[in-house]
């Protein structure tokens, strides 16, 4: 079970997280949403306690009530793989290439769980058959560069597994996956969920995916959190004007039609996420939000129900 | 991988086959008569003469070369001018000092130069790193020799820890030992701190690798992070290195068999150049290009040891 309470991750410039709070309970599968910048990954680091030496973490975190802002290295050592796990993006380049699989998987038990070589490659093969790869027991002795993406990321997925962590943290797991495979690995960490009642936070740009994935949402932009909710109600009726940006920016059968008369272009949210630095002090999507007023530049919008907008009440 | 085992053996005779003939060449087809360079300006014509039939001089150049060969393979490399016994008892009496010498200060560099450099890449751009960098350099700046003399004075001459010069052979294995603390250390000092420099930017390469990553994800202590993840990656430039420092520290004997008296090869070859000892100059030049030659093979086969994904692709 992990709690944040106003979390916020420094990082020289900016806040690359502001004041995020939320809960994470066994069994939830929560999606984290937005676009490359808007402080995913950072707000995924942070619940490993992994953020960057130069960044600064505040606010409150607890993991299974323990509060881990302010812990030091050991304190988060004991934590992560145990309860607390995460997987990476690039499942080509996360993998030590000169270990074998087994290995790698078998590494986390011996040293956390004290298990001896023979019953840790028992449990890595049970582990291989669980996360769906065939012929585990040959896959036990390749190499990395022996092996398909897909087949790495479900090696990486029973490495997170392996000391049986409460909640697991998935950074984009699919995007460097083809489709086909990137489906069959997003249903597997459904199922995986749901048998084991493990925390999932499923962080990916891939709104299609987020979808399937999980039951709750939270779509973050300039290190807010800006709108969250049931994943069915915020990606079908975005409210938060950002939200309703990326869901149009999306192709669906509804907006290709719509844009066909003017050379089938895609509707797109003007500008880009600028730098940490320059964020607006107010709401952080003023300046390429279409329905700005003046006060949201200078002033931060409150919380009004599931969204941080000053114009929450009208249902903008 | 049998393959590549293959090429690897054949451009390793290859190569030797190639050092033999320059080094053949250098010692005999160049310019100026060696029967001359050995008896010197006053010697008579009929001393040259018959020192010319000893050598072989009179034959052909081939003939000479497939002569020295066909004895060098078989060990045989001739008779030595100087010493008047055959190379070969002058190279197998000194060469177990010599290759001591030279895998002592292997090891002591490699210890030194691996603990130093991951040392300075865990510690990166803080105190440490900044004081085993500066240290690194002074080593590189100074040479070998100076710093030997600077070892004697201070661990012979002053403190009488150690002796200053001289070998008493391996039947009395504590004094050889003790004989050989200085040489070694004044090899290794200096080779360590290149060596130390290449691990420390080597471990840092790989330390900012996803895998990396990956390992601190999965709660592991820094320093099993360190010496179990990234080292081993790290190690395939830090073997490169190795194997180039491993012909330096067996030419370095040179230098150091003759600071410390050690009666090695290094000693040799300075004598029997003094002396105009052909044949005993050529067989040790040989033997020390095929020693670098040998050595480069072993880091190709280590490669092999240390990367999987080599094995894949040779």
């Amino acid at each position: 079970m992990i709690e944040a309470a106003g979390l916020t991750v420094e990082l020289g410039a900016g806040q690359a997280v502001r004041e995020a709070s939320f809960v994470i309970a066994p069994g939830d599968r929560i999606g984290i949403v937005g676009e490359s910048g808007c402080g995913k990954t950072m707000l995924g680091l942070a619940l490993m306690g992994m953020v960057p030496d130069a960044g600064r973490v505040s606010g409150s975190l607890t993991v299974d009530g323990t509060q881990m802002v302010g812990a030091g290295e050991a304190t988060w050592q004991r934590l992560r793989a145990r309860r607390v796990a995460m997987i990476f993006q690039e499942p080509m380049a996360a993998l030590n290439p000169i270990k074998r699989v087994g290995e790698t998987v078998m590494e986390p038990m011996m040293v956390h769980l004290g298990l001896g070589r023979d019953a840790a490659r028992a449990r890595a093969l049970e582990l291989f058959r669980e996360v769906g790869i065939p012929d585990p027991e040959a896959r036990l002795r390749q190499f990395p560069h022996e092996i398909s993406g897909g087949q790495r990321q479900r090696v990486l997925i029973a490495l997170a597994l392996a000391c049986d962590p409460g909640v697991l943290i998935a950074d984009e797991p699919t995007t460097a996956l083809d489709a086909n495979v990137a489906l069959r690995v997003t249903q597997l960490l459904v199922g995986l969920a749901e048998r084991r009642t493990m925390g999932l936070v499923f962080i990916s740009h891939d709104l299609a995916a987020v979808a399937r994935a999980t039951e709750r949402v939270m779509v973050m932009y300039g290190g807010d959190i800006v709108e969250r909710g049931a994943t069915g109600e915020v990606l079908v009726r975005p409210r938060h004007p950002y939200t309703q940006g990326l869901l149009s920016a999306r192709p669906s059968p509804g907006n290709m039609r719509a844009t066909a008369g003017r050379r089938g272009r895609l509707p797109t949210i003007p500008g880009s996420v600028p730098p940490l630095a320059e964020l607006a002090p107010g709401c952080r999507f003023s300046g390429r939000c279409p329905v700005e007023l003046d006060v949201c530049r200078g002033e931060r919008p409150p919380l009004r129900g599931t969204m941080i907008c000053h114009r929450a009440e009208e249902g903008a | 991988m049998g393959y590549f085992l293959f090429r690897r053996t054949i451009s390793f005779v290859l190569t030797l086959l190639a050092v033999s003939v320059v080094v053949f060449a250098v010692m005999n087809i160049l310019p100026g008569d060696p029967a001359l360079s050995i008896l010197g300006l006053d010697a008579t014509e009929d001393a040259l003469a018959a020192l010319r039939e000893e050598l072989g001089l009179n034959e052909p150049v081939l003939s000479r070369y497939l002569a020295w060969i066909a004895g060098a393979v078989q060990g045989d490399f001739g008779i030595s001018q100087s010493f008047r016994v055959p190379v070969s008892e002058l190279i197998a009496e000194r060469l177990p000092l010599t290759v001591s010498l030279a895998i002592s200060g292997m090891v002591v560099t490699v210890i030194l130069a691996v603990a130093l450099g991951v040392a300075a890449a865990a510690n990166h751009g803080k105190a440490g790193d900044w004081g085993i960098m500066f240290l690194s350099q002074l080593g590189i700046a100074v040479p070998a020799f100076w710093l030997s003399i600077l070892l004697v004075l201070l661990f012979a001459v002053k403190l009488r820890w150690l002796p200053p010069g001289g070998f008493p052979g391996w039947s009395e294995p504590a004094a050889a030992v003790r004989s050989l603390i200085l040489p070694t250390v004044a090899l290794a000092l200096v080779q360590s701190a290149v060596l130390a420099r290449v691990t420390r930017s080597s471990a840092l390469e790989v330390m900012r690798l996803d895998y990396i990553r990956t390992a601190r994800a999965m709660g592991f202590s820094r320093r099993r992070v360190l010496w179990r993840h990234v080292l081993p990656n790290a190690l395939i430039p830090i073997v490169t290195i190795v194997g180039l420092q491993f012909a330096a520290l067996v030419t370095g004997t040179i230098v150091i068999e003759n600071v410390f008296y050690l009666p090695g090869l290094g000693r040799l070859i300075f004598q029997s150049i003094a002396n105009r000892d052909l044949p005993t100059v050529q067989a040790l030049v040989m033997l020390f290009a095929a020693i670098v030659v040998t050595a480069n093979f072993i880091v190709d086969l280590l490669y092999l040891a240390i990367d999987p994904r080599l094995k894949a692709r040779s």
